[in-house]
């Protein structure tokens, strides 16, 4: 549903106007661990839903009335075409005679932005983004987000007398860390179950001047990420990337990799089936 | 006709080859865009609330009922 009817814009345009939106994670993905009283409400909605026999299961839409009922709901099946949820929702909107939301209440509802700052002192965020650009299988694109702490970055700097064409590797545990994200988006989800094989990140120092190091990296990962059990899914991918470093500082100021060599196996009754990935790193700046 | 059939398949190879090339030559950060941009990620317009017991009480004082989506895994990350 997200890449597909939560992404169409009459939905966008009929949710925002007329409901309070809200997603929650029957795997508990929220910002905020779940509250006891959450759990229950979720318990309730549950409950109702199945006793009055209405559609739906664990990824479902609930419309929820203010009194706390259960309006209406729909299935993921149906509510993933956008042909199918829109009129769900329009009906609604006309039989509880809906007017839209005033446009300050939505923007004061509205959930903030993820949190800004890293947690460890010198720590900076790396984004990893992976995609399958397959056809008739787009489940968009993935943006996981991964602190490195600045002993982990200080890894990627040069030597201080370093010179231009010094190469040095950077330690299999920071690359493991980087890599483990780069399996493909969808409905698996859960990155502890990625099994590195091989994850090396080498660096080289290329010419550059007194002040600033721009550095070279070229990496490797062989990964296995289950998809279904008792199958398993292979990743290998080769990446490339630069790196620039404040050489006085002795900090990183730019880290950008990416792989568009990247292949998922996986296996569809024994036989090997191939996706074809792209994998992008970059620090946040 | 052959000789001119593995003309094109030439051609077509060299193509290829070029665009290849053309894409290692490209900037890391352009490589980085191509992978990251994505016209599915539209659903992060919608104003979400952050969970669902404020959602029921803004629900409550609004008059205005919940759209609720209940999903495994991550949203935020795509990865659901």
């Amino acid at each position: 549903m997200r890449v597909s009817s939560l992404s169409d814009p009459r939905i966008i345009e009929i949710i925002t106007q007329y409901f309070v939106p809200v997603w929650l994670s029957r795997d508990d993905y929220q910002r905020d661990k779940r509250s006891g009283e959450e759990q229950a409400e979720l318990e309730r909605l549950d409950a109702e839903r199945a006793r009055r026999k209405m559609e739906g299961g664990a990824v479902c839409v609930f419309v929820v009335a203010p009194n706390g009922d259960v309006l209406a709901t729909q299935r993921v099946q149906k509510a993933y075409k956008a042909e199918n949820l829109l009129p769900f929702l329009q009906k609604i909107v006309e039989e509880q005679k809906l007017k839209p939301r005033d446009a300050e209440a939505i923007r004061a509802s509205a959930a903030e932005k993820l949190d800004a700052k890293p947690k460890t002192k010198e720590g900076r965020f790396i984004h990893i983004w992976t995609r399958v650009d397959a056809k008739g299988d787009n489940r968009g694109v993935s943006n996981d987000r991964v602190e490195l702490t600045g002993e982990e970055l200080q890894a990627f700097l040069p030597p201080a007398d370093a010179k231009a064409d010094a190469t040095w590797t950077i330690p299999e545990k920071i690359a493991g860390k980087l890599f483990q994200y780069g399996y493909p988006p969808g409905p698996y989800w859960k990155t502890s179950d990625s099994k590195l094989k091989k994850a090396t990140l080498t660096a080289k120092l290329l010419a550059g001047s007194e002040k600033e190091a721009r550095i070279e990296l070229t990496g490797d990962l062989e990964m296995s990420f289950p998809i279904g059990r008792p199958t398993e899914g292979q990743i290998t991918a080769h990446f490339v990337g630069i790196a620039q470093a404040d050489r006085d500082k002795r900090t990183l100021t730019s880290l950008a990799l990416v792989s568009e060599r990247a292949d998922f196996v996986w296996y569809w009754e024994r036989k090997p089936q191939t996706v074809k990935m792209r994998i992008a790193l970059e620090m946040e700046p | 006709m052959k000789y001119r059939a593995g003309l094109l398949a030439v051609a077509a190879l060299a193509v290829m080859a070029a665009s290849a090339d053309q894409r290692e030559a490209d900037p890391i950060s352009k490589r980085i865009e191509a992978i990251k941009g994505s016209d599915t990620n539209a659903w992060r317009k919608i104003p979400w609330t952050s969970s669902l017991m404020p959602a029921r009480r803004i629900g409550e004082r609004e008059k205005h009922p919940l759209f609720l989506f209940t999903h495994d895994g991550n949203i935020e990350t795509g990865r659901c």
